[in-house]
């Protein structure tokens, strides 16, 4: 029994079966097309849904602009890097500990500096925060320096070993549906309501009786949880890490990702992930570039479809 | 019994003192009005009240003995004490509902892995949460709106869904910034209908306006505020009687 009527009930069962319709033809892609290049960009797809889904959670549905959503996709691959090359733990644990990790690390972070500061300020610290673990990643033998890590053992589930194309695209498949469905669950509860409060105005949240400071550090270490898992998978599946790959300008393409796909849209931020997965590899010869041809994307979205691609829902209705 | 005493309190901004050392007790169960012309401060007496602007000197008590100042403002609505906005402050882009759900916020309890996994507790909460919420929006007489937005709302409307917010906090002292601005005079017997039946609820009503007529229908003692001091109070047919009230809404009298 989850619903108090027949309206919502029905409304119920078309929405789920919508998703395991479009699950279903996700799944059948591959067989469609089996070119391994397009099989890898999927992945990427895969791996960037879970950062931009992760960072719309924070920019869209708490209003809080973060330019360090890179780092915590670093603090995720690095843990990875180092407990499965140095320790040999098995993925079963890794991906939990490395997302526990980075949540634990955004959340002492964000009580810090949620208490002092708020919008630009705090997107100024965050960049600083990503900055300093670059810089640390750089410099401190245990982390690689600037060779990184490599050599990162695959995944096995049963003694199957993940290591081919196809065999990503199913795992990175179920991480990305899992952050959208428990993203939702979050959004639709009480919790996601007094995110989307405080986006609309901390004063009159507070006067709702809303800890702000609690659920504004809460909704930061969950993006960063989900950011870790992403990491993991991108550790994984490179096989190497190096710190340059989780630089500022990273969180700048995953926020290009989200503001492209649609604002205040899960779906939507899928969806940017994919554009700015495939287009900068179609359009190869850019090379250097890549930034200017996000840049003009970015531009172009914004003057012709302010909302992004796809439209906003009404998220917190999707039930009635 | 009082259910809120406020004493010696003073807020200064700068040099300004929006208000100036301050005594009142608000009776239990009554609707008290305070008046007085634009700037006397009393917005600013609501908003130390709530906890939105922290107290220059001054103490705020509530029941028995909770000393406000210095409390986080979530934790003052927690305690029991709710509040409109004179600027009507909606959360204009989510629908009529979802304003009356938040407003249950501090009276659920729900956490972020039974919202995951939608154990039994949760759905049976958001269950409760919609039901209470629709009482609510019923008692305002909202409830075809339910799924509007709320910044689609006429003037009259969005004052009264901002009241079914902040009686979804379950108040004991309520507390309205300008309720009847904006509003026609059928609007306005409507609205002070609405007030009457709160207080039945046993809530406490605090109000502001400025509308001598709507103080006269509705108040059990007016409280007459001037540059931040207390200058008259008592019943409401006695202040408005009262020559330093008349003086401060029409100006001194000229004596020749």
């Amino acid at each position: 029994m989850r619903s108090s009527n027949n309206f919502e009930n029905s409304f119920f069962h078309s929405r789920t079966l919508h998703g395991l319709l479009i699950i279903a033809i996700i799944a059948i892609i591959p067989f469609i097309s089996s070119n391994p290049y397009f099989l890898r960009l999927a992945v990427l797809t895969f791996i960037y849904s879970i950062l931009s889904m992760s960072l719309s959670l924070l920019l869209d549905f708490t209003g809080i602009i973060s330019l360090g959503h890179a780092a915590f996709f670093g603090i995720g691959a690095y843990a990875t890097g180092i407990l499965s090359t140095k320790m040999g733990l098995s993925f079963w644990l890794i991906i939990p500990i490395g997302a526990m990790v980075t949540a634990i690390i955004a959340f002492l972070f964000g009580l810090l500096t949620f208490k002092f500061l708020k919008g630009l300020y705090f997107a100024l610290a965050s960049w600083a925060l990503g900055e300093i673990l670059c810089s640390i990643y750089m410099n401190v033998d245990f982390f690689g320096g600037t060779n990184g890590i490599r050599g990162i053992p695959e995944p096995a589930i049963l003694g199957f070993k993940i290591s081919s194309d196809l065999s990503f695209y199913y795992f990175a498949m179920i991480f990305s549906i899992f952050t959208l469905i428990s993203i939702e669950r979050l959004l639709l509860s009480r919790i996601g309501r007094a995110w989307v409060a405080i986006r609309e105005d901390q004063t009159v949240a507070g006067v709702m009786g809303i800890n702000i400071l609690l659920f504004q550090v809460m909704s930061f270490s969950i993006a960063a949880f989900y950011a870790g898992i992403a990491g993991s998978l991108y550790a994984y599946y490179e096989i190497f890490i190096s710190p340059r790959i989780f630089t500022v300008w990273e969180s700048i393409a995953l926020l290009c990702m989200v503001l492209v796909g649609g604002r205040k849209s899960l779906l939507g931020s899928v969806v940017g992930a994919a554009i700015f997965t495939f287009l900068p590899e179609v359009l190869r010869e850019v090379g250097q570039y890549r930034m200017i041809v996000y840049g003009v994307i970015l531009l172009v979205t914004i003057l012709f479809r302010p909302k992004g691609l796809i439209p906003p829902y009404h998220f917190l209705s999707a039930r009635e | 019994m009082e259910i809120l005493k406020v004493e010696n309190l003073t807020k200064a901004f700068g040099g300004l003192v929006a208000v100036d050392n301050c005594n009142f007790a608000i009776g239990k169960n009554l609707i008290v009005s305070i008046i007085g012309p634009n700037g006397a401060g009393k917005t600013t007496v609501f908003n130390l009240i709530s906890g939105i602007t922290p107290a220059t000197s001054g103490s705020i008590i509530f029941k028995d003995g909770i000393r406000l100042n210095n409390l986080k403002l979530h934790h003052i609505t927690k305690l029991g004490i709710g509040r409109t906005f004179q600027n009507i402050r909606l959360f204009k882009e989510l629908t009529v509902l979802e304003n009356v759900k938040i407003g249950h916020h501090c009276r659920s309890n729900a956490g972020v892995l039974s919202s995951l996994f939608q154990v039994k507790s949760q759905v049976i909460e958001e269950m409760d949460i919609l039901a209470n919420s629709m009482k609510y929006l019923h008692f305002v007489g909202l409830e075809r709106y339910r799924d509007h937005l709320a910044m689609n709302l006429s003037c009259g409307d969005q004052r009264r869904l901002e009241i079914a917010r902040a009686l979804a906090t379950e108040p004991q002292l309520l507390m309205f910034d300008e309720p009847n601005s904006g509003m026609n005079s059928q609007e306005t017997l409507e609205l002070i209908e609405l007030i009457k039946k709160i207080k039945e609820f046993g809530i406490t009503v605090l109000l502001i306006s400025h509308h001598m007529k709507f103080v006269q229908d509705i108040s059990d003692h007016v409280i007459v505020l001037n540059y931040g001091k207390i200058i008259a109070e008592g019943g409401p047919e006695e202040v408005i009687k009262d020559r330093k009230v008349i003086e401060a809404y029409l100006g001194k009298a000229m004596h020749s």
